[in-house]
Protein backbone atom coordinates (compact mmCIF):
# COMPACT_ATOMS: atom_id res chain seq x y z
CA UNK A 1 0.00 0.00 0.00
CA UNK A 2 1.14 3.46 -1.02
CA UNK A 3 0.47 6.51 0.45
CA UNK A 4 0.63 9.26 -1.86
CA UNK A 5 1.13 13.07 -0.67
CA UNK A 6 -2.24 12.99 1.50
CA UNK A 7 -3.87 16.05 2.58
CA UNK A 8 -6.71 15.65 4.66
CA UNK A 9 -8.88 18.42 6.67
CA UNK A 10 -12.15 17.66 8.34
CA UNK A 11 -13.60 21.15 7.69
CA UNK A 12 -11.27 22.10 4.59
CA UNK A 13 -9.78 24.56 7.09
CA UNK A 14 -7.31 23.24 9.07
CA UNK A 15 -5.48 20.53 7.35
CA UNK A 16 -5.21 17.42 10.02
CA UNK A 17 -2.61 15.52 7.51
CA UNK A 18 -0.19 17.81 5.52
CA UNK A 19 1.31 15.77 1.93
CA UNK A 20 1.97 12.61 3.67
CA UNK A 21 3.66 10.18 1.93
CA UNK A 22 4.76 6.37 3.11
CA UNK A 23 4.49 2.63 1.77
CA UNK A 24 3.40 0.27 4.11
CA UNK A 25 5.45 -2.97 3.59
CA UNK A 26 3.32 -6.11 3.02
CA UNK A 27 3.98 -9.00 5.38
CA UNK A 28 5.53 -6.31 7.72
CA UNK A 29 3.48 -4.56 11.36
CA UNK A 30 3.91 -1.30 11.10
CA UNK A 31 2.50 1.09 13.76
CA UNK A 32 1.80 4.69 13.83
CA UNK A 33 2.68 6.51 17.27
CA UNK A 34 2.77 10.21 17.55
CA UNK A 35 1.04 12.63 20.69
CA UNK A 36 -2.96 13.12 20.89
CA UNK A 37 -4.58 15.10 17.82
CA UNK A 38 -1.22 14.26 15.70
CA UNK A 39 -3.19 12.89 12.79
CA UNK A 40 -2.60 9.35 13.50
CA UNK A 41 -6.24 7.77 13.20
CA UNK A 42 -6.97 10.43 10.33
CA UNK A 43 -4.31 8.45 8.68
CA UNK A 44 -5.72 5.40 9.56
CA UNK A 45 -9.27 6.27 8.57
CA UNK A 46 -7.78 7.95 5.07
CA UNK A 47 -6.21 4.30 4.66
CA UNK A 48 -9.00 2.54 5.16
CA UNK A 49 -11.77 4.73 2.93
CA UNK A 50 -13.34 5.93 5.21
CA UNK A 51 -12.41 9.40 5.04
CA UNK A 52 -11.47 11.19 1.30
CA UNK A 53 -8.58 13.11 1.20
CA UNK A 54 -8.55 16.46 0.05
CA UNK A 55 -5.38 16.00 -2.17
CA UNK A 56 -3.06 12.90 -3.48
CA UNK A 57 -4.24 9.67 -2.99
CA UNK A 58 -4.06 5.95 -1.27
CA UNK A 59 -2.61 3.39 -3.79
CA UNK A 60 -3.55 -0.70 -2.92
CA UNK A 61 -2.39 -2.92 -5.49
CA UNK A 62 -1.84 -0.44 -7.61
CA UNK A 63 -5.24 0.98 -7.60
CA UNK A 64 -6.48 4.11 -6.00
CA UNK A 65 -8.67 3.54 -3.11
CA UNK A 66 -10.93 6.07 -4.66
CA UNK A 67 -11.54 3.69 -7.98
CA UNK A 68 -11.93 0.50 -5.64
CA UNK A 69 -15.67 -0.52 -4.70
CA UNK A 70 -16.35 -0.59 -0.99
CA UNK A 71 -16.98 -4.14 -1.14
CA UNK A 72 -13.34 -4.90 -3.35
CA UNK A 73 -11.96 -3.04 -0.58
CA UNK A 74 -13.53 -5.21 2.32
CA UNK A 75 -12.34 -8.13 1.15
CA UNK A 76 -8.43 -7.18 1.18
CA UNK A 77 -8.46 -4.33 3.88
CA UNK A 78 -9.71 -4.92 7.71
CA UNK A 79 -10.49 -2.36 9.70
CA UNK A 80 -10.46 -2.96 13.98
CA UNK A 81 -11.68 0.43 15.56
CA UNK A 82 -10.94 1.85 19.04
CA UNK A 83 -14.46 1.97 20.25
CA UNK A 84 -17.63 -0.16 18.59
CA UNK A 85 -21.07 -0.71 19.16
CA UNK A 86 -23.59 -3.44 18.45
CA UNK A 87 -27.00 -4.59 20.06
CA UNK A 88 -26.16 -6.16 23.24
CA UNK A 89 -27.70 -9.28 22.11
CA UNK A 90 -26.03 -10.07 19.32
CA UNK A 91 -23.89 -13.78 20.09
CA UNK A 92 -20.09 -13.80 19.57
CA UNK A 93 -20.84 -16.19 16.79
CA UNK A 94 -23.23 -13.86 15.26
CA UNK A 95 -20.97 -10.80 15.45
CA UNK A 96 -18.44 -12.78 13.90
CA UNK A 97 -20.20 -13.77 11.01
CA UNK A 98 -20.69 -10.57 9.61
CA UNK A 99 -17.17 -10.05 9.01
CA UNK A 100 -18.53 -12.61 6.12
CA UNK A 101 -20.70 -10.11 4.33
CA UNK A 102 -18.39 -8.46 2.16
CA UNK A 103 -18.03 -11.97 0.34
CA UNK A 104 -22.10 -12.26 0.03
CA UNK A 105 -24.14 -11.24 -2.33
CA UNK A 106 -27.53 -9.57 -1.81
CA UNK A 107 -29.49 -13.24 -1.96
CA UNK A 108 -26.28 -15.48 -0.66
CA UNK A 109 -26.43 -17.89 1.84
CA UNK A 110 -23.96 -18.75 4.65
CA UNK A 111 -21.42 -21.34 2.66
CA UNK A 112 -18.84 -24.11 3.50
CA UNK A 113 -16.11 -20.94 2.83
CA UNK A 114 -17.80 -18.69 5.38
CA UNK A 115 -18.00 -21.21 7.87
CA UNK A 116 -14.18 -21.81 7.62
CA UNK A 117 -13.17 -18.32 8.12
CA UNK A 118 -15.42 -17.74 10.97
CA UNK A 119 -14.09 -20.99 12.79
CA UNK A 120 -10.51 -20.09 12.00
CA UNK A 121 -11.42 -16.21 13.54
CA UNK A 122 -12.51 -17.59 16.67
CA UNK A 123 -9.68 -19.96 16.76
CA UNK A 124 -7.60 -17.43 16.51
CA UNK A 125 -8.72 -14.68 18.95
CA UNK A 126 -10.01 -17.77 21.34
CA UNK A 127 -13.38 -17.90 21.56
CA UNK A 128 -14.50 -20.77 20.85
CA UNK A 129 -16.13 -21.54 24.42
CA UNK A 130 -17.77 -18.16 24.13
CA UNK A 131 -19.33 -18.49 20.79
CA UNK A 132 -22.88 -18.58 22.00
CA UNK A 133 -22.37 -15.53 24.46
CA UNK A 134 -23.88 -11.93 23.90
CA UNK A 135 -21.66 -9.36 23.90
CA UNK A 136 -22.72 -7.29 27.13
CA UNK A 137 -21.78 -10.83 28.84
CA UNK A 138 -18.31 -10.36 27.72
CA UNK A 139 -15.37 -8.68 29.39
CA UNK A 140 -14.06 -5.19 27.41
CA UNK A 141 -11.16 -7.93 26.31
CA UNK A 142 -13.08 -10.46 25.02
CA UNK A 143 -15.32 -7.91 23.40
CA UNK A 144 -12.37 -6.24 21.80
CA UNK A 145 -11.15 -9.80 20.34
CA UNK A 146 -14.72 -10.18 19.24
CA UNK A 147 -14.26 -7.17 16.93
CA UNK A 148 -11.18 -8.68 15.76
CA UNK A 149 -12.91 -11.71 15.45
CA UNK A 150 -15.17 -10.12 12.99
CA UNK A 151 -12.23 -8.32 10.95
CA UNK A 152 -10.34 -11.70 10.41
CA UNK A 153 -13.41 -13.19 9.48
CA UNK A 154 -13.08 -10.97 6.14
CA UNK A 155 -10.41 -13.05 5.34
CA UNK A 156 -8.50 -10.10 4.63
CA UNK A 157 -4.33 -9.45 3.75
CA UNK A 158 -4.07 -6.60 5.78
CA UNK A 159 -5.32 -5.72 9.24
CA UNK A 160 -6.04 -2.34 10.51
CA UNK A 161 -6.50 -1.71 14.54
CA UNK A 162 -6.76 2.29 15.95
CA UNK A 163 -5.80 1.91 19.14
CA UNK A 164 -6.57 -1.88 20.22
CA UNK A 165 -4.85 -1.45 23.66
CA UNK A 166 -6.04 1.51 25.07
CA UNK A 167 -9.15 0.53 27.34
CA UNK A 168 -7.90 -3.26 28.32
CA UNK A 169 -5.71 -3.52 31.43
CA UNK A 170 -2.38 -5.27 30.83
CA UNK A 171 -2.73 -8.40 30.70
CA UNK A 172 -5.56 -7.68 27.48
CA UNK A 173 -2.98 -5.10 26.02
CA UNK A 174 -0.43 -7.95 26.23
CA UNK A 175 -2.82 -10.54 25.07
CA UNK A 176 -4.34 -8.32 21.86
CA UNK A 177 -0.47 -7.67 21.14
CA UNK A 178 0.74 -11.17 21.16
CA UNK A 179 -2.63 -11.99 18.89
CA UNK A 180 -1.00 -9.53 16.68
CA UNK A 181 2.37 -10.74 16.13
CA UNK A 182 0.64 -14.26 15.81
CA UNK A 183 -1.48 -13.46 12.88
CA UNK A 184 1.94 -11.86 11.24
CA UNK A 185 3.58 -14.39 11.37
CA UNK A 186 2.06 -17.89 11.28
CA UNK A 187 -0.33 -16.14 8.93
CA UNK A 188 1.05 -13.56 7.00
CA UNK A 189 -1.32 -10.70 7.67
CA UNK A 190 -0.04 -6.90 7.22
CA UNK A 191 -0.91 -5.09 10.40
CA UNK A 192 -0.56 -1.20 10.35
CA UNK A 193 -1.97 -0.07 13.82
CA UNK A 194 -1.97 2.75 16.37
CA UNK A 195 -0.59 2.79 19.82
CA UNK A 196 -0.21 4.95 22.50
CA UNK A 197 2.56 2.88 24.45
CA UNK A 198 5.90 3.69 23.05
CA UNK A 199 7.47 0.48 24.60
CA UNK A 200 4.77 -1.72 22.77
CA UNK A 201 5.31 -0.38 19.52
CA UNK A 202 9.30 -1.08 19.84
CA UNK A 203 8.39 -4.46 21.32
CA UNK A 204 5.77 -5.48 18.36
CA UNK A 205 6.77 -3.79 15.30
CA UNK A 206 9.32 -4.35 12.50
CA UNK A 207 8.36 -0.49 11.38
CA UNK A 208 7.19 2.51 13.24
CA UNK A 209 5.57 5.97 11.95
CA UNK A 210 6.28 8.49 13.90
CA UNK A 211 3.91 11.59 13.79
CA UNK A 212 3.23 15.51 14.74
CA UNK A 213 1.18 18.10 13.60
CA UNK A 214 0.26 16.15 10.66
CA UNK A 215 3.15 15.16 9.21
CA UNK A 216 5.68 12.07 9.58
CA UNK A 217 8.90 13.11 11.33
CA UNK A 218 10.41 9.83 11.14
CA UNK A 219 9.60 6.31 10.07
CA UNK A 220 11.88 2.74 10.03
CA UNK A 221 12.95 0.03 12.69
CA UNK A 222 12.01 0.71 15.97
CA UNK A 223 15.97 1.06 16.88
CA UNK A 224 16.53 3.73 14.08
CA UNK A 225 13.86 5.48 14.77
CA UNK A 226 12.92 5.62 18.35
CA UNK A 227 15.59 7.51 20.00
CA UNK A 228 15.85 10.08 22.64
CA UNK A 229 15.96 13.09 20.57
CA UNK A 230 12.93 11.92 18.32
CA UNK A 231 10.49 11.36 21.32
CA UNK A 232 11.67 14.92 23.00
CA UNK A 233 10.96 17.06 19.76
CA UNK A 234 8.01 14.75 19.33
CA UNK A 235 6.39 14.62 22.82
CA UNK A 236 8.25 17.35 24.74
CA UNK A 237 9.96 14.78 27.46
CA UNK A 238 13.12 13.51 28.10
CA UNK A 239 13.86 10.02 28.03
CA UNK A 240 16.56 7.80 28.24
CA UNK A 241 16.89 4.51 26.15
CA UNK A 242 18.26 1.19 27.34
CA UNK A 243 19.39 -1.74 26.27
CA UNK A 244 19.51 -5.10 27.61
CA UNK A 245 19.63 -8.82 27.02
CA UNK A 246 16.39 -10.03 28.29
CA UNK A 247 14.21 -7.17 26.98
CA UNK A 248 15.71 -5.32 23.81
CA UNK A 249 15.67 -1.60 23.59
CA UNK A 250 13.43 -0.05 25.80
CA UNK A 251 12.35 3.87 26.85
CA UNK A 252 12.14 5.32 30.19
CA UNK A 253 10.01 8.69 30.17
CA UNK A 254 12.09 10.89 33.13
CA UNK A 255 10.48 14.46 33.09
CA UNK A 256 8.89 17.13 31.04
CA UNK A 257 11.46 18.92 29.31
CA UNK B 1 -32.74 -20.45 19.32
CA UNK B 2 -35.43 -22.70 20.90
CA UNK B 3 -36.68 -19.70 22.48
CA UNK B 4 -36.84 -17.93 18.85
CA UNK B 5 -38.90 -21.32 17.28
CA UNK B 6 -40.86 -21.12 19.63
CA UNK B 7 -41.92 -17.51 19.54
CA UNK B 8 -42.03 -18.01 15.97
CA UNK B 9 -44.36 -21.23 16.82
CA UNK B 10 -46.42 -19.20 19.37
CA UNK B 11 -47.11 -16.31 17.10
CA UNK B 12 -48.54 -18.14 14.10
CA UNK B 13 -50.90 -20.38 16.46
CA UNK B 14 -51.89 -16.94 17.86
CA UNK B 15 -52.51 -14.81 14.28
CA UNK B 16 -54.34 -18.44 12.97
CA UNK B 17 -56.80 -18.28 15.97
CA UNK B 18 -56.87 -14.68 15.75
CA UNK B 19 -58.11 -14.86 12.46
CA UNK B 20 -60.52 -17.59 13.16
CA UNK B 21 -62.06 -15.97 16.08
CA UNK B 22 -62.09 -12.71 13.76
CA UNK B 23 -63.97 -14.55 10.90
CA UNK B 24 -66.72 -16.28 13.12
CA UNK B 25 -67.76 -13.29 15.64
CA UNK B 26 -70.17 -10.04 15.02
CA UNK B 27 -73.20 -9.40 14.01
CA UNK B 28 -73.60 -12.73 11.94
CA UNK B 29 -71.88 -15.68 13.97
CA UNK B 30 -70.99 -19.14 12.70
CA UNK B 31 -69.33 -21.73 14.08
CA UNK B 32 -65.97 -23.25 13.17
CA UNK B 33 -67.16 -26.14 11.33
CA UNK B 34 -69.58 -24.05 9.70
CA UNK B 35 -67.29 -21.56 8.73
CA UNK B 36 -64.65 -24.27 7.43
CA UNK B 37 -67.63 -26.10 5.36
CA UNK B 38 -68.95 -22.90 4.11
CA UNK B 39 -66.09 -22.16 2.19
CA UNK B 40 -64.84 -25.22 0.77
CA UNK B 41 -68.69 -25.87 -0.44
CA UNK B 42 -69.46 -22.17 -1.12
CA UNK B 43 -72.94 -23.02 -0.61
CA UNK B 44 -73.70 -21.45 2.69
CA UNK B 45 -75.05 -18.37 2.56
CA UNK B 46 -73.96 -16.73 5.72
CA UNK B 47 -70.49 -17.49 5.20
CA UNK B 48 -70.34 -15.86 1.78
CA UNK B 49 -71.40 -12.62 3.36
CA UNK B 50 -68.58 -13.17 5.92
CA UNK B 51 -66.33 -13.63 2.92
CA UNK B 52 -67.18 -10.61 0.77
CA UNK B 53 -67.37 -8.06 4.27
CA UNK B 54 -65.02 -9.43 6.65
CA UNK B 55 -62.60 -11.53 4.68
CA UNK B 56 -61.02 -8.39 3.23
CA UNK B 57 -61.36 -6.55 6.77
CA UNK B 58 -58.91 -9.33 7.66
CA UNK B 59 -56.59 -9.23 5.02
CA UNK B 60 -56.28 -5.43 5.23
CA UNK B 61 -55.94 -5.42 8.75
CA UNK B 62 -53.42 -8.02 8.99
CA UNK B 63 -51.09 -6.78 6.23
CA UNK B 64 -51.31 -3.11 7.70
CA UNK B 65 -49.92 -4.32 10.86
CA UNK B 66 -47.30 -5.82 9.22
CA UNK B 67 -46.47 -3.18 7.01
CA UNK B 68 -46.40 -0.83 10.14
CA UNK B 69 -44.57 -2.96 12.26
CA UNK B 70 -41.66 -3.87 9.45
CA UNK B 71 -41.66 -0.29 8.37
CA UNK B 72 -40.69 0.71 11.93
CA UNK B 73 -38.25 -1.69 12.88
CA UNK B 74 -36.54 -0.90 8.94
CA UNK B 75 -36.94 3.29 10.29
CA UNK B 76 -35.48 2.05 13.31
CA UNK B 77 -32.47 0.55 11.87
CA UNK B 78 -32.10 3.57 9.90
CA UNK B 79 -32.19 6.34 12.20
CA UNK B 80 -30.43 4.23 15.04
CA UNK B 81 -33.45 4.99 17.15
CA UNK B 82 -35.67 2.51 19.16
CA UNK B 83 -38.10 5.15 19.05
CA UNK B 84 -38.62 6.23 15.32
CA UNK B 85 -42.23 5.00 14.04
CA UNK B 86 -44.40 5.76 10.91
CA UNK B 87 -46.88 7.13 13.06
CA UNK B 88 -45.24 9.06 15.65
CA UNK B 89 -42.54 11.00 13.65
CA UNK B 90 -45.24 12.04 10.68
CA UNK B 91 -44.56 9.96 7.78
CA UNK B 92 -48.36 8.70 8.51
CA UNK B 93 -49.54 11.62 9.02
CA UNK B 94 -47.91 13.37 5.60
CA UNK B 95 -49.07 9.85 3.56
CA UNK B 96 -52.71 10.58 5.10
CA UNK B 97 -52.79 14.51 4.12
CA UNK B 98 -51.74 14.16 0.59
CA UNK B 99 -53.56 10.96 -0.23
CA UNK B 100 -56.78 12.62 1.18
CA UNK B 101 -55.80 15.71 -0.89
CA UNK B 102 -55.35 13.56 -3.97
CA UNK B 103 -58.58 11.79 -3.43
CA UNK B 104 -60.49 14.91 -2.66
CA UNK B 105 -59.72 16.79 -5.90
CA UNK B 106 -59.37 13.85 -8.00
CA UNK B 107 -61.32 11.04 -7.18
CA UNK B 108 -61.21 9.36 -10.01
CA UNK B 109 -57.23 7.87 -9.26
CA UNK B 110 -58.24 5.99 -6.07
CA UNK B 111 -56.21 2.81 -7.53
CA UNK B 112 -53.23 5.45 -7.38
CA UNK B 113 -53.75 6.59 -3.75
CA UNK B 114 -50.72 4.55 -2.28
CA UNK B 115 -48.52 6.44 -4.83
CA UNK B 116 -49.70 9.54 -3.65
CA UNK B 117 -49.47 8.68 0.14
CA UNK B 118 -45.89 7.44 -0.64
CA UNK B 119 -45.22 11.25 -2.03
CA UNK B 120 -46.59 12.74 0.85
CA UNK B 121 -44.69 10.22 3.27
CA UNK B 122 -41.48 10.43 1.79
CA UNK B 123 -41.87 14.19 2.27
CA UNK B 124 -42.71 13.86 5.61
CA UNK B 125 -39.37 11.49 6.17
CA UNK B 126 -36.81 14.15 4.16
CA UNK B 127 -38.52 16.74 6.36
CA UNK B 128 -37.61 15.02 9.72
CA UNK B 129 -34.40 14.21 8.23
CA UNK B 130 -33.70 17.58 6.85
CA UNK B 131 -34.69 19.33 10.19
CA UNK B 132 -33.47 16.78 12.63
CA UNK B 133 -29.67 16.08 11.17
CA UNK B 134 -26.96 18.49 12.90
CA UNK B 135 -23.85 16.62 11.93
CA UNK B 136 -25.75 13.46 13.99
CA UNK B 137 -28.99 12.47 14.50
CA UNK B 138 -29.61 12.81 18.34
CA UNK B 139 -32.32 10.64 19.13
CA UNK B 140 -34.18 12.38 21.06
CA UNK B 141 -34.21 15.60 18.47
CA UNK B 142 -35.26 13.37 15.91
CA UNK B 143 -38.29 12.18 17.77
CA UNK B 144 -39.18 15.97 18.56
CA UNK B 145 -39.08 17.44 15.07
CA UNK B 146 -41.30 14.06 14.19
CA UNK B 147 -44.06 14.43 16.39
CA UNK B 148 -43.57 18.18 15.84
CA UNK B 149 -44.17 17.34 11.98
CA UNK B 150 -46.87 15.17 13.08
CA UNK B 151 -48.60 17.50 15.19
CA UNK B 152 -48.54 19.77 11.81
CA UNK B 153 -49.89 17.06 8.97
CA UNK B 154 -52.44 15.51 11.64
CA UNK B 155 -53.59 19.22 12.33
CA UNK B 156 -53.81 20.08 8.58
CA UNK B 157 -55.61 16.58 7.80
CA UNK B 158 -58.30 17.77 10.55
CA UNK B 159 -58.99 20.97 9.43
CA UNK B 160 -59.72 19.55 6.33
CA UNK B 161 -61.72 17.71 7.38
CA UNK B 162 -63.89 20.45 9.00
CA UNK B 163 -64.21 22.48 5.88
CA UNK B 164 -68.01 21.22 5.93
CA UNK B 165 -68.19 20.47 2.25
CA UNK B 166 -70.30 17.09 1.12
CA UNK B 167 -67.25 15.32 0.60
CA UNK B 168 -66.35 14.73 4.20
CA UNK B 169 -67.98 11.49 4.32
CA UNK B 170 -66.01 9.62 1.70
CA UNK B 171 -62.80 10.96 2.33
CA UNK B 172 -62.66 10.45 6.13
CA UNK B 173 -61.48 6.81 5.93
CA UNK B 174 -58.25 8.03 4.24
CA UNK B 175 -57.40 9.28 7.68
CA UNK B 176 -59.12 7.60 10.58
CA UNK B 177 -59.28 4.33 10.68
CA UNK B 178 -62.10 1.81 10.19
CA UNK B 179 -61.67 -1.09 8.91
CA UNK B 180 -65.24 -1.33 7.92
CA UNK B 181 -66.31 -1.20 4.34
CA UNK B 182 -63.09 -2.77 3.22
CA UNK B 183 -63.87 -4.50 -0.20
CA UNK B 184 -61.56 -7.05 -2.15
CA UNK B 185 -60.13 -4.03 -3.82
CA UNK B 186 -58.56 -2.97 -1.17
CA UNK B 187 -57.24 -6.34 -0.62
CA UNK B 188 -55.81 -6.29 -4.18
CA UNK B 189 -54.16 -2.74 -3.67
CA UNK B 190 -52.57 -3.44 -0.09
CA UNK B 191 -51.33 -6.84 -1.10
CA UNK B 192 -49.47 -5.85 -4.44
CA UNK B 193 -47.81 -2.72 -2.66
CA UNK B 194 -47.40 -4.48 1.09
CA UNK B 195 -46.00 -7.63 0.08
CA UNK B 196 -43.46 -6.25 -2.57
CA UNK B 197 -42.80 -3.63 0.52
CA UNK B 198 -41.99 -6.54 2.82
CA UNK B 199 -40.34 -8.79 0.12
CA UNK B 200 -37.70 -6.10 -0.29
CA UNK B 201 -37.33 -5.45 3.41
CA UNK B 202 -36.50 -8.88 3.33
CA UNK B 203 -33.83 -8.74 0.82
CA UNK B 204 -32.27 -5.64 3.18
CA UNK B 205 -31.92 -7.53 6.37
CA UNK B 206 -28.12 -7.53 6.20
CA UNK B 207 -27.96 -4.35 5.33
CA UNK B 208 -30.29 -3.13 8.82
CA UNK B 209 -27.83 -5.67 10.35
CA UNK B 210 -24.57 -3.86 9.33
CA UNK B 211 -26.17 0.10 10.17
CA UNK B 212 -26.73 -1.80 13.87
CA UNK B 213 -23.25 -1.44 13.63
CA UNK B 214 -20.93 2.22 14.18
CA UNK B 215 -21.03 3.53 10.60
CA UNK B 216 -17.88 3.53 9.81
CA UNK B 217 -17.96 -0.61 10.69
CA UNK B 218 -20.46 -0.69 8.47
CA UNK B 219 -18.46 1.16 5.25
CA UNK B 220 -15.25 -1.50 6.13
CA UNK B 221 -17.63 -3.97 5.43
CA UNK B 222 -17.76 -3.07 2.62
CA UNK B 223 -21.64 -1.19 2.86
CA UNK B 224 -22.10 1.99 0.95
CA UNK B 225 -23.46 3.36 4.01
CA UNK B 226 -25.41 6.44 2.49
CA UNK B 227 -27.22 4.73 -0.19
CA UNK B 228 -28.21 1.65 2.02
CA UNK B 229 -29.54 3.97 4.44
CA UNK B 230 -31.67 6.16 1.28
CA UNK B 231 -33.02 2.32 0.09
CA UNK B 232 -34.11 1.24 3.38
CA UNK B 233 -35.59 4.70 3.86
CA UNK B 234 -37.80 4.66 0.78
CA UNK B 235 -38.80 1.19 1.43
CA UNK B 236 -40.13 2.01 4.98
CA UNK B 237 -41.52 5.08 3.29
CA UNK B 238 -43.36 2.58 0.86
CA UNK B 239 -44.98 0.22 3.99
CA UNK B 240 -46.09 3.12 6.12
CA UNK B 241 -48.00 5.10 3.31
CA UNK B 242 -49.38 1.95 2.05
CA UNK B 243 -50.91 0.82 5.53
CA UNK B 244 -52.21 4.44 5.80
CA UNK B 245 -53.55 4.64 2.42
CA UNK B 246 -55.69 1.71 3.07
CA UNK B 247 -55.42 1.06 6.68
CA UNK B 248 -55.60 4.79 7.56
CA UNK B 249 -53.58 6.86 10.41
CA UNK B 250 -52.19 4.08 12.92
CA UNK B 251 -49.47 5.45 15.27
CA UNK B 252 -47.47 3.23 17.88
CA UNK B 253 -47.37 -0.65 15.66
CA UNK B 254 -44.28 -0.06 14.65
CA UNK B 255 -43.20 0.95 17.97
CA UNK B 256 -44.49 -1.68 20.22
CA UNK B 257 -43.99 -4.50 17.85
CA UNK B 258 -40.51 -4.67 17.10
CA UNK B 259 -39.53 -3.90 20.66
CA UNK B 260 -41.32 -6.90 22.06
CA UNK B 261 -40.11 -8.48 19.00
CA UNK B 262 -36.62 -7.89 19.72
CA UNK B 263 -36.80 -9.34 23.46
CA UNK B 264 -38.44 -12.60 22.42
CA UNK B 265 -36.21 -13.12 18.91
CA UNK B 266 -33.05 -10.77 19.34
CA UNK B 267 -31.69 -7.84 17.05
CA UNK B 268 -30.81 -9.82 14.38
CA UNK B 269 -32.64 -8.65 11.42
CA UNK B 270 -33.03 -11.62 9.33
CA UNK B 271 -35.11 -13.22 12.25
CA UNK B 272 -36.55 -9.97 13.47
CA UNK B 273 -38.49 -8.44 10.36
CA UNK B 274 -40.38 -11.42 9.69
CA UNK B 275 -41.24 -12.22 13.25
CA UNK B 276 -41.87 -7.96 13.38
CA UNK B 277 -44.48 -8.65 10.24
CA UNK B 278 -46.42 -11.50 11.79
CA UNK B 279 -46.54 -9.67 14.98
CA UNK B 280 -47.71 -6.26 13.28
CA UNK B 281 -50.55 -8.58 12.00
CA UNK B 282 -51.71 -10.12 15.16
CA UNK B 283 -52.11 -6.78 16.86
CA UNK B 284 -53.91 -4.57 13.96
CA UNK B 285 -56.10 -7.85 13.97
CA UNK B 286 -56.97 -8.45 17.30
CA UNK B 287 -57.26 -4.20 17.92
CA UNK B 288 -59.80 -4.52 15.43
CA UNK B 289 -61.65 -7.64 16.09
CA UNK B 290 -61.75 -6.09 19.95
CA UNK B 291 -63.09 -2.58 18.26
CA UNK B 292 -65.86 -3.95 16.31
CA UNK B 293 -67.20 -6.66 18.89
CA UNK B 294 -66.69 -4.90 22.18
CA UNK B 295 -69.04 -2.23 22.28
CA UNK B 296 -71.24 -3.66 19.05
CA UNK B 297 -72.96 -2.35 17.25
CA UNK B 298 -70.56 0.60 18.04
CA UNK B 299 -66.88 -0.04 16.32
CA UNK B 300 -63.82 1.26 17.43
CA UNK B 301 -61.29 2.40 15.79
CA UNK B 302 -58.46 -0.08 15.96
CA UNK B 303 -56.34 3.27 15.51
CA UNK B 304 -57.97 4.61 18.98
CA UNK B 305 -56.87 1.78 20.17
CA UNK B 306 -53.79 1.75 19.00
CA UNK B 307 -53.24 4.98 20.71
CA UNK B 308 -54.48 4.09 24.01
CA UNK B 309 -52.38 1.43 24.22
CA UNK B 310 -49.50 2.97 22.69
CA UNK B 311 -49.16 6.70 24.23
CA UNK B 312 -48.15 5.04 27.47
CA UNK B 313 -45.70 2.55 26.18
CA UNK B 314 -43.91 5.49 24.57
CA UNK B 315 -43.29 7.01 27.65
CA UNK B 316 -42.39 3.51 28.92
CA UNK B 317 -40.09 3.54 26.07
CA UNK B 318 -38.67 7.19 26.70
CA UNK B 319 -37.80 6.58 30.11
CA UNK B 320 -35.45 3.81 29.44
CA UNK B 321 -34.16 4.43 25.90
CA UNK B 322 -30.59 5.69 27.29
CA UNK B 323 -30.32 2.00 27.79
CA UNK B 324 -31.35 0.28 24.80
CA UNK B 325 -28.03 0.49 22.46
CA UNK B 326 -24.92 0.11 24.52
CA UNK B 327 -21.49 -1.34 24.43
Amino acid sequence: MEIKKVTFSYDKKVDQLKQISSTIIPGKVTTIIGPNGCGKSTLLGVMSQNYKPKDGEVVLDGKSLSQTKPKDLAKRLAVVHQQNEAPNDLTVEKLTSFGRLPHRSLFGQTEEEDEKAIEWALTCTNLQQKRTFKIDQLSGGERQRVWIAMALAQKTKILFLDEPTTFLDIFYQIEILQLVRTLNQTYGLTIVMVLHDINQAIRYSDTIIVMKDGQIVTEGSPEQVITEEVVKATYGVDVVMKHDEETGLYMIPLRIS
Amino acid sequence: MAKKIGSFIIIIILLIAAVIVSAMTGSIKVSVIELIQGLLSGTNEQVEVIKDLRFPRIIVSMLTGAALAVSGVLLQAVMKNPLADAGVIGISSGAGLVSLLVVTIFPGLFFWMPLFSFIGGAFACYLVYALSWRSGLSPLRLILVGIAINATFTGLGQSFNYRGSYAVTSVNQAISSIFTMKTWQDVNIIAVYGIVGLLLSLLLSSWCNMLSLQDKTAKNLGLRVTRARLIISVVAVLLASVATAIGGLIAFVGLLVPHIARLLVGSDHKVLIPFSALGGALLILTADTLGRTVLAPTEIPASIIMTVIGGPFLIFMLRKSDRVHGN
